[in-house]
């Protein structure tokens, strides 16, 4: 093994010496792995960080020396448990994760913050109708829910919410009531939904203020409220703007205090009602990367459902989707096995090339239907037909793309 | 579920990759999840708006040298954070 630690060193070394820029991973790769201290990778992540920053070749040059010299130090004195360090330093055993598919009853498992079966709510002067909505809501998940406008994700968040009742069926709260609960207590179950609505009430006073004002109602003062704000402040980006008010705020900055004064107070159901709306692409990102890591939080885990038309923005952060059609569930199944039982591929398009155009230059690829809908083209091919050989196809074919996506395993298909 | 070396790993290689904001955001969830002691969240705060002032401005030597002591201490926070979660 000493050997095998001895050549590692010696190749990253070489390495380090022909292409450091590329190197520097495997210099962290390797303290990970066998440094005997922890000064030793704090070493090495800062070195790597270091050197992405520098710009003179000098400094570059003496950055690559003490980095050679560090593998050699752990080299000459690696770990002696050569597990991996996640591994390694764990001293317990690592938490249980619970089963996707558990075979206990709903009402044992406390994991389930919200379980619907066979909503239906009709509206009469619209003739608008929810029919037969079943799902369950976990701790630790994002559920996606997708749709035209109008096809009842509203409607199904206000019922989720307890703002709108169901003509029928049921809803029931395990997570929120405690598994051996034997009454249904609105009462208590609100207290821990928190319910983002698409459209953003006005609010006074500045953004630190009501932070404190939503925790102190919720019956945490003194220090631990002072704690909790700062926290949610930074957390979400919001010191610059903290002591500002509701109409010197940005949408962005609307909807990350919306955010934090749903999250300040530790909820156990989030439901958010198209956020994404008015936001740039980079803004989305932000704030459903910060959802999926405060989702999974391990001490304050929470089940998040969010909305939205931005369909591969939230098909890339959710563990579940639900697709609405008319009221109805079309689809509601984990993200990643979407298109799993597919048999065929689909992919969209756009370009400034006639529909007859495409069909002549694409002669030698094999494929089922190329149709127009308005808004791009969309191809669908046999199962072998990858999305390389698409991109490959419309090179040789000179065909110019300003957009094109595989859409084989999104809900984007259900849409069409 | 995940242990707490993975997720101080996670945010070892965000600091490696120079993605601070995030491995800062980061570290605030690991303190929040792993931690009762409230000087670390204290302590954390201050790194914090250290790092993030320092990762702003353009480094001469002696900033660097700074930003540098600043990640150490921060990741030697982490470590303790994880050494007092698993005892």
């Amino acid at each position: 093994m000493e050997q095998n630690i001895q050549h590692r060193a010696t190749q990253i070394n070489d390495a380090l010496s022909k292409d450091a820029a590329t190197a520097t991973g495997g210099l962290v790769e390797f303290a990970m792995q066998y440094a005997g201290n922890n000064h030793q990778i704090h070493r090495a992540l800062v070195l790597k960080l270091n050197y992405s920053n520098a710009t003179d070749p000098r400094e570059r040059q003496q950055l690559v020396k003490e980095m050679q010299s560090l593998v050699e130090a752990i080299s000459d004195d690696p770990v002696e448990d050569l597990r991996p360090a996640s591994q390694r330093s764990s001293g317990r055993p690592m938490p249980i994760a619970l089963e996707e598919d558990a075979p206990n009853a709903v009402s044992d498992d406390p994991d389930i913050v919200c379980e619907a079966v066979g909503l239906q709510k009709k509206f009469k002067r619209s003739s608008f109708s929810l029919t037969d909505v079943s799902a369950q809501f976990r701790l630790g998940e994002i559920t996606g829910v997708v749709g035209e406008n109008g096809n009842g994700k509203t409607t199904m968040f206000r019922i989720l919410v307890g703002e709108l009742a169901a003509d029928s069926g049921t809803l029931s709260y395990p997570g929120l009531l405690g598994v051996n609960a034997t009454s249904f207590d609105w009462g208590t179950v609100k207290q821990q939904i928190a319910f983002i609505s698409q459209d953003l009430p006005r609010w006074f006073g500045s953004v630190r203020d009501n932070l404190h004002y939503e925790l102190a109602v919720h019956g945490i003062k003194g220090k631990e409220n002072d704690e909790e704000v700062d926290y949610i402040i930074y957390r979400l980006g919001l010191e610059e703007h903290q002591n500002k008010s509701w109409s010197q705020l940005s949408g962005g900055y609307k909807l990350r205090f919306a955010l934090a004064r749903a999250l300040v107070w530790k909820p156990k159901f989030l439901v958010i009602d198209e956020p994404l709306a008015n936001l740039d692409i980079k803004a989305q990102l932000v704030i459903l990367n910060d959802l999926r890591d405060l989702a999974n939080s391990y001490r304050y885990p929470l089940s998040i459902v969010i909305s939205s038309q931005h369909l591969h923005e939230i098909e890339n952060v959710s563990d579940r989707i639900i697709f609405l059609r008319d009221g109805a569930v079309v689809y509601i199944g984990k993200t990643s096995d979407l298109g799993k039982e597919r048999d065929e591929n689909t992919f969209e398009f756009k370009t400034k090339l006639t529909l007859e155009a495409i069909e002549q230059r694409l002669g030698k690829i094999e494929y089922y239907n190329l149709e127009n809908t308005g808004q791009e083209y969309m191809l669908t091919t046999p199962l072998h037909v990858k999305q390389n050989d698409i991109l490959k196809a419309f090179i040789e074919a000179d065909i110019e793309v300003d957009y094109f996506r595989n859409i084989s395993q999104s809900t984007k298909k259900l849409f069409v | 579920m995940k242990n707490t070396a993975h997720r101080k790993e996670e945010i070892q290689l965000l600091v490696a990759a120079n993605n601070l904001p995030k491995a800062l955001n980061r570290s605030m969830d690991f303190i929040r999840d792993f931690s009762s002691n409230r000087e670390h969240m204290q302590l954390l705060m201050r790194l914090r708006n250290a790092i993030l002032q320092q990762d702003s401005k353009n480094n001469n030597s002696g900033q660097l040298e700074t930003q540098n002591k600043q990640l150490y201490e921060l990741l030697e926070l982490l470590d303790v954070v994880e050494a007092n979660a698993l005892n």
